[in-house]
């Protein structure tokens, strides 16, 4: 009984604290079904379904307030929970040429207990294009990170905002070291663009970088993009940074204090200089008294950081600094280091130590009816064998010899 | 081994049980697959290419997972000019009563797209605390930092900054991720109390807003 009502009890404690945290969410259509581009008098409209929250207030904003004469916005039940609702675009007879977002979206209504008490909004864009006369070519500019032995795509992609089609444009690239020093120029190729009346996708120009031409070192380099169409350039030009990387995962912080005679948690935070992600990355870490131990494996996403977590048990050992040799092992490399950790007096850490990954069985439903059943089989083996053999000396002994 | 006629019975009675509870389970399980009723076939399709489409909708969430910070109820010592917390655990000597707070606001994005995110307040630096500007006058600020590495490529500001009132607020993160472990920000709080402000209940509401 008293189980039952500890049970009861720390159900009611969680309910009690998740009860705080509340979460806010908005179902959307795709964001290029989001996009608009202007036509006199066209009539959109769009669902949406706010989630999460047991109270939300639906909610349209727009920075351009001239905006809210052309949506219509349909709550069945406005401050209430889950529920659909949709936004009508009725647009106008002329809209000047530009770009103009207007926001659909949810705000959780909670009682917060505290001085400070903080509140999610969600909120999803539609936006519409009011086309230029003629031909307005806009774009963005990025490079992929390098690895310094490969070859890498610098990319423009262009929109064509204007209602007129651009024949072919292409786009010049400059790189740059971090010092500013010109190491070469790029042109991407050419391609025509034709205006977002009749296309929601950009035009990607592309340009490829080998760094190995030019011998350049793993780092982060910059480089300038500018576009020409149809015998003009834009005036503006857009820069962006890449990095240049090499298959190596460095050692950026460590633990360097355990505590005496417990368990301690033993972290290395590790950072990847690679392009792609590096699976499977480990460390085995020489200790003075439980020789070599070794981390979980784990993936390093690119050019990031991640944590290595393994237990150090402390016993036996001196309060003084230890030097621990470290080696990380990824993709059929390594890298050592020998890392400072100073062995304290102090409060043992309470550390959970993860489960052993060993031989369990989980007792659900289905376990029980195959446990059930090898029960059954074996059952049934014992009657058709051992049984059997037991009554058959039995039978032979009723068995008499004929008379002769 | 002589096993009893009595004993044989019960085991019998045993394994047939089993096998009757083995058999309802499997029965109620595969009588909660659905399957859809065939119709017969009364011939062949003139096209042997079908063409399924499906829309899906992408869901962008976020919550504040922990979503108050509450110094509780106090004042400011007559022998200083104001109080100053923050959550990082500071109290100025200046404050009486007030409980020591060390958890800042987390706001996560649970949706499965990534969000940009922006902050406002809701009531300004005057309204929420008021006093006069004697100790600094009264003074709200906040700052943002990732709670789990790579969640936000570079969330602002790092120093404390007044909150900013006007819809939708200031951009904190323009791309929040949604990948569990890395979704996450915290929102630190530091908070100044002139010695000149009336009594009375305090409270200001920080509403973030993700954008798709």
């Amino acid at each position: 009984m008293n189980k039952w009502l500890f049970s009861l009890f720390f159900l009611c404690i969680i309910i009690v604290s998740s009860s705080n945290i509340i979460s806010v969410g908005i179902q959307q259509p795709p964001s290029e079904e989001r996009l608009i581009i202007f036509q006199p008098n066209l009539v959109k409209t769009y669902g949406f379904t706010l989630v999460n929250a047991p109270r939300i207030h639906s909610y349209v904003f727009s920075a351009d307030e001239s905006l809210y004469n052309y949506v219509e916005l349909d709550d069945p039940a406005q401050d209430t929970g889950p529920r659909g609702i949709t936004a009508t675009i009725r647009l106008p007879e002329t809209l000047a040429p530009g770009r103009y977002d207007i926001f659909i979206g949810g705000s959780e209504l909670a009682e917060n207990q505290g001085t400070i008490g903080a509140v999610a909004a969600i909120q999803s864009k539609i936006e519409i294009l009011s086309l230029y006369p003629g031909k307005d070519p806009q774009f963005t500019f990025g490079s992929e990170d390098i690895a310094v032995n490969g070859s890498g795509n610098m990319t423009l992609n262009v929109d064509n905002y204007g209602t007129e089609k651009i024949d072919a444009a292409y786009g010049v690239i400059e790189v740059f070291d971090v010092d500013g020093n010109k190491i070469t120029t790029l042109t991407t190729d050419s391609k025509p663009v034709d205006s977002k009346m009749s296309t929601s996708t950009s035009v990607q120009l592309h340009a490829v970088f080998k760094p190995s031409l030019y011998s350049l070192k793993p780092g982060i380099y910059n480089a300038s993009a500018k576009l020409y169409y149809d015998g003009a350039v834009l005036p503006e030009s857009q820069a962006g940074s890449f990095r240049i990387g090499s298959l190596l995962i460095k050692i950026d912080d460590w633990t360097k204090k355990v505590i005496i005679n417990a368990t301690n948690s033993f972290k290395l935070t590790i950072e990847s200089d690679w392009v792609s992600p590096i699976e499977n990355v480990y460390a085995k870490i020489t200790t003075p008294n439980h020789g070599i131990i070794k981390t979980p494996n784990l993936d390093v996403s690119t050019f990031q950081q991640s944590t290595l977590e393994t237990y150090w048990e402390t016993d036996g050992l001196d309060l003084k600094t230890y030097d621990l040799p470290v080696e990380i092992f990824y993709d059929g490399k390594s890298t050592s280091q020998v890392l400072q950790v100073d062995v304290a007096e102090g409060v043992a850490p309470i550390i959970e130590k993860p489960k052993n990954q060993g031989f369990s069985i989980t007792l659900n439903t289905t376990t029980i009816v195959i446990i059930s059943m090898i029960l059954l089989i074996l059952v049934n083996l014992y009657f058709l064998f051992i049984r059997k053999k037991s009554a058959e000396p039995a039978a032979n002994q009723s068995i008499k010899p004929p008379r002769l | 081994m002589e096993i009893s006629n009595k004993t044989l019975a019960s085991i019998l009675v045993l394994a047939v049980a089993i096998s009757l509870f083995g058999t309802i389970l499997s029965v109620d399980r595969l009588g909660k697959i659905n399957v859809v009723k065939q119709q017969p076939t009364i011939g062949y399709a003139s096209s042997p290419t079908g063409i399924a489409e499906v829309q899906i909708n992408t869901t962008s969430s976020i919550k504040f997972a922990v979503a108050t910070v509450n110094w509780t109820s106090g004042s400011v010592n007559s022998s200083y000019i104001n109080c100053t917390m923050d959550t990082v655990g500071d109290l100025s000597s200046g404050c009486i009563g007030f409980h020591s707070v060390t958890q800042p606001l987390i706001l996560e994005n649970d949706g499965n797209v990534p969000v940009n995110v922006s902050l406002r307040a809701t009531s300004s630096n005057s309204t929420f605390i008021g006093g006069t500007l004697v100790g600094g006058g009264p003074e709200f600020m906040y700052n943002v930092t990732v709670n789990e590495i790579n969640s936000c490529g570079d969330p602002v500001p790092a120093a404390w900054t007044d909150v900013n009132l006007s819809s939708p607020g200031t951009l904190i993160c323009p791309y929040l991720d949604y990948t569990d472990g890395n979704d996450s920000l915290k929102i630190g709080l530091w908070i100044n109390i002139p010695y000149t402000v009336s009594s009375g209940i305090k409270s200001n509401t920080l509403i973030a807003t993700a954008s798709t």
